[in-house]
């Protein structure tokens, strides 16, 4: 109950700063205000995906600099963390697909890339089930990792993960689900 | 309710991923996902509005070249239709028909008589007269 005040009071907070920033004035400082609310989740959930700070950065940044530009027109129909995670969602998204395209392009450079990212990710004193964890994280399709990220790792609502995926409720439940058994799978497999 | 129903949900779902992977090996990941460098997030709002200054001033350059050279073709356009229309301005002179000598006169009319002739023929033709005396005459004896 708690929580849900807490949270009914966070969203009710990102609306006004978002007023005074459609207001058009000192709009950088609300910009900044928002950036300082949002920008750890944001960055966490994009780093889980692409693993390396550099690339998160990137697309954080990518993500913010639509936020400014789009933001005079939101109209507050969605909260504002489910808006600014479905940008983040599709950039995140559209950042591997260009990655995976020039993987085809390029297969020597980068054939044993997610291998390399799990390594880097636990270090040389990583345990057999952490590198094993880290395969399966890394070999599930994006659309369900960023699912089972959102809500094992976030705790997110179904409802809200389906908005921010564009997907049903269904959709956004089945894609956990498969995540999940597809993990198992790899597990068993080795 | 379904908040609760949410948490509990939660709970159970993480107590799955948990008998699959250890719980140490699932911290372990977090804390990687977790650490950045130092002061990424103290900076990060600075970053962004840096970058956004740039770009804004970037797309004021670009927008400013663009109407520069849109003026400069409009400038080329309207300047070459007014010396090409004062240039013709200056080349064609009026002169009244009882200004022009008689000789000169005769001369052009000499000179284009068969153009006449031609002209009147083929206005002929097209009206279709028969102005051919003999032919005129039989037929009016038949």
């Amino acid at each position: 109950m708690r929580k849900r005040l807490s949270n009914l009071v966070y969203m009710q907070s990102d609306q006004i700063i978002i007023k005074a920033f459609q207001a058009g004035s000192q709009k950088e400082q609300h910009f900044t205000e928002l950036v300082k609310r949002h920008q750890q989740k944001l960055y966490y959930q994009i780093k889980r995906m692409v693993i390396e700070h550099a690339d998160a950065d990137d697309i954080a940044q990518i993500v913010w600099m639509k936020v400014w530009e789009k933001l005079d027109g939101f109209k507050m129909e969605s909260e504002f963390s489910t808006w600014l995670f479905r940008i983040g969602y599709n950039e995140t998204i559209n950042f591997i697909q260009k990655r995976n395209k020039l993987a085809i392009v390029h297969p020597m450079e980068s054939s044993e890339a997610p291998f390399q990212e799990a390594s880097t990710l636990n270090g040389p004193k990583s345990s057999q089930i952490q590198i094993k964890l880290d395969q399966a994280i890394l070999q599930l399709p994006e659309k369900q990792r960023f699912v089972f990220m959102l809500r094992y790792f976030e705790e997110m609502p179904y409802e809200k993960i389906a908005l921010i995926t564009e997907t049903s409720l269904g959709g956004a439940k089945a894609n956990y689900h498969q995540a999940l058994k597809k993990m198992q799978e790899i597990i068993q497999a080795d | 309710m379904s908040e609760q129903n949410n948490i509990s949900s939660i709970d159970q779902e993480k107590n799955e991923v948990q008998a699959l992977f250890n719980q140490e090996s699932i911290d372990q990941f977090e804390k990687q996902v977790n650490t950045v460098p130092e002061n990424y997030f103290e900076q990060f709002s600075e970053n962004i509005l840096t970058k956004i200054q740039e770009k804004n001033k970037n797309s004021l350059l670009i927008r400013f070249g663009k109407l520069s050279v849109a003026a400069a073709i409009l400038f080329l356009v309207i300047g070459s239709y007014f010396v090409v229309t004062q240039y013709n301005m200056n080349d064609v002179t009026t002169i009244a028909i009882h200004e022009i000598p008689t000789a000169e006169l005769d001369a052009y009319v000499s000179n284009n008589e068969w153009m006449t002739d031609a002209e009147m023929q083929t206005e002929i033709n097209n009206v279709g007269l028969n102005l051919d005396i003999e032919n005129s005459s039989k037929d009016s004896i038949n």
